[in-house]
């Protein structure tokens, strides 16, 4: 009942409260709102891209195209180009924040020669941009090397395939000239066999035989001669000798005749010879220079032939190496120049079933939300509540503290659910997503997350005494919450030490929880050690809580009946004021023991405060409280000496220095 | 006599090096209306809130009685620290500043603290309906209550702290920053409320209201507990000193000053202040008929024509005044 009235109380009030209303309730939502519009574009990022194409009279064709296309592709994607003269200009516009990155296109530029290297001017002091921005233009100009790397890879293809065909070509005709050298080679054998089997052997004709002969047979028909002479004449001699005689004589001239028309034939036959045999040494010596010659040539064939071997092996060779190329050329495993300038292709494939960025954002946006609001919703209505004036009411009121503690946490989480609705509400309508997968355990989840953020919130609503410093705290503390977290910088980015931690941030747990629960389909057990953590992270704060609003309470009534002064405390006696600890020894000095001990039983709290404020001694305070005078005076007169005793080493000190001064001047 | 409600026994309150209350004793009783008079800074807020155990005294104790005061002479005493929950049945506390939500009507403002005594819903609905007429807030009772002037807010205060019928009433400084009607007012409707049997502890730097309204006044000062009394046991107590106030013609009270004063002291007349107020001068003497001789004689001699005399008897607030400078003194 008392927790429904407070609930109640709560709710009115925050509504009737214009300002803590949009601070509390419309304040997140518009936050959220914002965040959401901001990352739903399509587009990731609206950027400004500054274009510089340097000397652009004295630039080539290709860079003028290329600068041309990229500044196409980049308006078609939505990023807005200008135009600057000089790269001066355009690294100025960065650091005006007219553009966001700078494009240059250094002078002669070439992607085949002179200069290929694009400036890409980027601000590195906006780092939550700067790797936007890289990637973004990035892409634009990797497809624009992406298609200049296709159309060279093509060129290299094509002429690799003519270089094929010419090598296949240039082997048929290797072949042919192969056969052709073979059968030249045949037929150089075969003529260097002709050649060789060409007897030029030197003619050796024995006409000394001949002349020797013919001297035999003129010799033989001389002695023939002379027996048909000596016959002749002994015919002759012999009688019938006139016919005899006559024929004697016939024959014998007849063989004259004869012999000696045979010694001239002979000696003719001889000339003959002689000529023939000097005509056969020509003829053999003119043989012996064929056969000199036959065999150079036969040589020379042989070289022929040797060297058209070579040629032979050196077309095969030839022929060899363009087979291996028409092979290479043919076994080639990138035979598209698109493979060759991307060998990898990816294709980006979802593991959920939507590609809306804001869905896919939504629980970290809806957990943002539950942290936000959560932090600065409870500690606002905490701090409402400790600056209302009904704060000091309701502690005359027979309700126990925890009574109040829970009926604003409800009031928080009650706010925080209506929001969360509709945040689901209006997520579910647009986003034609389906927000409400493994609603039990989501609900769970922001129920248990609620409360950690809401307890949070309360036990800094205890702490800071102010709106302001609630809400500066709240908001510190949900910025470190978001600083390490997936939504702003990738968690697998951040050093190892920092990444523990975030591993261990509750906002981490719980959005990436909530972002399982929403895009996969997740058993309870799967979750439960998370769960448990943010369980056992609501326990502390709870009792971090507990322990804040210990203090607030303490420190609220303190504040409301103190007020710190800085005057010292003076004990007032009837003799007057005891300001120190001569006027106090001075004072009990002239007391007897009864008196002592009634004025300081009488003053036990006055003394104490004089004793441990305005003294420092907290041994005069324990002889106080045990009402021995004698411990008292001793204590004191301890206390002076050591006082005086420190003021004289510090008169001396003062003195040495002073003199030190006087002596240095 | 009443029985009494509550017993502050040797209590002393410190804060940091400040000792606000120093050996405080003193006993409310059942009905009265018990007013604690003292400066701004005497400890009076402190001393209620002590008083109801919201601060724990470093020293002493305060008792409360659980049984109804009327019924009960001999119920026992509880220390309020130990009997939070029924000591907050038992009182109504109006602090100084209003302490109330602005942003709730008066009605809604009544019926949540209502709700926070565990009153039943037809209890609650009488209390307030009651409430509202008693303290003339009917017609203003669905008025948000940041709206309320500052005599209205002040009635919101009480009937916040009277909504769930308490025994004793606590005031502190219910009359401060209102005009001298509203005042009147309200100072009407305590008295209204102590004669419905509601006792009443109303704390206030300003006596002369307190004079007529309290049964009994306690003079706090410097954290002390100088007196308690009856406005009347108070006055019999410390009223021997009178104020002589004269107005003359042509009042050359400068030079009647220096000679009234070694008229008065050759005489041997005792007299504390020989002052000029306004167009009176005023001598404030326990020896008011040889003075006024005296002061006869001088104003004849100096051929001053008397217009008034006056012969006064000191106030609480007078004596209050007296008090504290004689302890002042004294220090």
């Amino acid at each position: 009942m008392k927790v429904y009235t407070i609930f109640k109380k709560n709710l009115k009030v925050i509504a009737r409260s214009k300002t803590s209303a949009f601070a509390v309730v419309f304040g997140p939502l518009l936050v959220v709102l914002l965040i959401s519009l901001a990352f739903n574009k399509p587009s990731v990022y609206e950027l400004n891209v500054g274009l510089t194409v340097v000397n652009k009279d004295s630039q080539s064709a290709e860079a003028l195209n290329l600068s041309t296309r990229l500044k196409q592709d980049l308006e078609s994607n939505s990023y807005s180009v200008l135009e600057f003269d000089t790269s001066q200009e355009c690294v100025n516009a960065i650091k005006q924040g007219i553009i966001h990155t700078c494009i240059v296109f250094p002078e002669n530029f070439s992607t085949l020669q002179g200069n290929r290297n694009l400036d890409f001017f980027v601000d590195y002091s906006r780092t939550n941009l700067v790797w936007a921005v890289i990637e973004v233009v990035g892409k634009n100009i990797d497809l624009q090397a992406s298609q200049l790397s296709m159309q060279y890879a093509s060129e290299l293809l094509n002429t690799l395939q003519s270089i094929k065909s010419v090598a296949e070509n240039q082997s048929l005709e290797i072949v042919s000239l192969k056969t052709k050298i073979s059968n030249v080679k045949q037929k150089l054998e075969q003529q260097a066999s002709k050649l060789s089997s060409i007897d030029l052997n030197t003619v050796s004709i024995d006409l000394e035989s001949v002349k020797q002969d013919l001297e035999d047979l003129l010799s033989e028909a001389n002695s023939m001669k002379s027996s048909i002479i000596s016959k002749a004449d002994s015919i002759l001699n012999n009688g019938n000798a006139s016919a005899a005689h006559s024929t004697a004589q016939s024959i014998k001239s007849v063989v004259n005749d004869y012999v000696e028309g045979l010694e001239s034939d002979v000696n003719s036959v001889k000339q003959d010879i002689d000529d023939a045999s000097e005509t056969v040494n020509g003829l053999n010596e003119k043989l012996s220079n064929a056969k000199i010659s036959v065999q150079e040539v036969v040589t020379e064939l042989n070289n022929v032939k040797q060297s058209l071997s070579n040629a032979y092996n050196e077309l095969s060779s030839i022929q060899t190496s363009l087979e291996a190329i028409i092979d290479k050329v043919n076994n080639l495993r990138v035979k598209s120049a698109e493979t060759i300038s991307n060998p990898i292709t990816t294709t980006i494939k979802t593991v959920v079933s939507e590609n809306s960025q804001l869905l896919f954002m939504a629980p970290y946006l809806v957990m943002l939300l539950v942290m936000f609001v959560g932090l600065l919703l409870s500690g606002t209505i905490i701090v409402m509540e400790k600056q209302s004036k009904a704060f000091f009411r309701n502690f005359t009121t027979p309700t126990r503290e925890d009574v109040f503690l829970f009926s604003n946490y409800l009031t928080s989480l009650f706010l925080l659910l209506l929001q969360i609705i509709v945040i689901i509400g209006v997520g579910y309508y647009f986003l034609d997503g389906n927000l409400l997968n493994n609603w039990q355990e989501s609900l769970v989840l922001i129920l248990l997350a609620s409360s950690l953020f809401i307890l949070l919130g309360m036990a800094l609503g205890y702490l800071f005494p102010t709106q302001e410093g609630v809400t500066i705290g709240s908001l510190s503390l949900g910025s470190l919450f978001l600083l390490i977290s997936n939504l702003v910088l990738p968690l697998e980015t951040i050093s190892g030490s920092m990444k523990t931690i975030a591993n261990y941030n509750p906002y981490v747990i719980a959005s990436e929880l909530f972002r399982k629960l929403l895009f996969f389909d997740i058993e309870f057990q799967s979750i439960a050690k998370q769960l448990g953590v943010l369980l056992v992270y609501s326990i502390i704060i709870l009792f971090l809580l507990l322990i804040a609003h210990k203090f607030s309470l303490s420190w609220y009534l303190y504040r409301l009946a103190y007020k710190p002064s800085k005057k010292k405390f003076e004990l007032n006696t009837k003799q007057g004021v005891i300001t120190n600890s001569e006027e106090l020894l001075n004072f009990v000095n002239n007391q007897s023991q009864q008196e002592f001990k009634k004025f300081a039983t009488e003053h036990a709290y006055e003394l104490q405060v004089l004793c441990k404020e305005s003294l420092k001694n907290k041994k005069l305070a324990r002889a106080f409280k045990k009402l021995d005078k004698a411990m008292v005076v001793k204590v004191l007169k301890a206390s002076i000496n050591k006082r005086e005793s420190n003021d004289a080493k510090k008169e001396k000190e003062k003195t040495r220095k002073a003199k030190g001064k006087e002596k240095e001047g | 006599m009443a029985a009494p409600i509550f017993k502050v026994v040797n209590v002393t309150k410190v804060f940091g090096k400040n000792i606000v209350l120093k050996n405080i004793n003193l006993e409310v009783q059942a009905g009265e209306i018990l007013g604690i008079i003292g400066a701004s800074g005497s400890g009076k807020t402190t001393l209620l809130r002590t008083l109801v155990g919201f601060y724990k005294p470093e020293n002493g104790e305060v008792l409360f009685r659980i049984k109804p005061v009327i019924e009960s002479k001999t119920a026992s005493f509880q220390p309020v620290s130990k009997m939070q929950t029924v000591l907050k049945h038992l009182y109504g506390f109006a602090p100084q500043e209003h302490s109330f939500y602005e942003k709730l009507t008066v009605k809604e403002n009544l019926e949540y603290f209502a709700s926070l005594y565990n009153l039943e819903k037809q209890e609650i609905k009488a209390n307030i309906d009651s409430l509202l007429e008693f303290m003339g807030l009917k017609q203003f009772k669905n008025m948000v209550s940041e709206k309320l002037s500052g005599g209205m807010a002040r009635r919101l205060d009480i009937a916040c702290s009277l909504v769930h019928e308490p025994a004793v009433l606590i005031l502190d400084e219910p009359t401060a920053d209102l005009d001298p009607l509203l005042r009147k007012h309200i100072l009407w409707l305590v008295k209204k409320i102590n004669e419905q049997g509601t006792t009443i502890i109303i704390a206030s730097h300003n006596l002369k209201e307190l004079e007529t309204l309290c049964h009994r006044i306690a003079f706090l000062h410097n954290g002390r507990i100088i007196t308690v009394g009856t406005p009347q046991e108070l006055k019999a107590r410390f009223s021997n000193k009178k104020t002589i106030r004269v107005e003359s013609h042509p009042g050359r009270y400068e030079s009647l000053i220096q000679e009234l004063k070694s008229k008065l002291e050759s005489s041997g007349v005792k007299f504390e202040v020989v002052s000029v107020e306004g167009t009176e001068l005023v001598i404030e003497t326990r020896q008011v008929d040889a003075c006024l001789k005296q002061v006869l004689k001088v104003f004849e001699s100096f051929g001053e024509t008397i217009i008034d005399l006056k012969i006064e008897h000191p106030s609480l607030d007078d004596i209050f005044v007296e008090l504290t400078r004689d302890l002042n003194k004294k220090v």
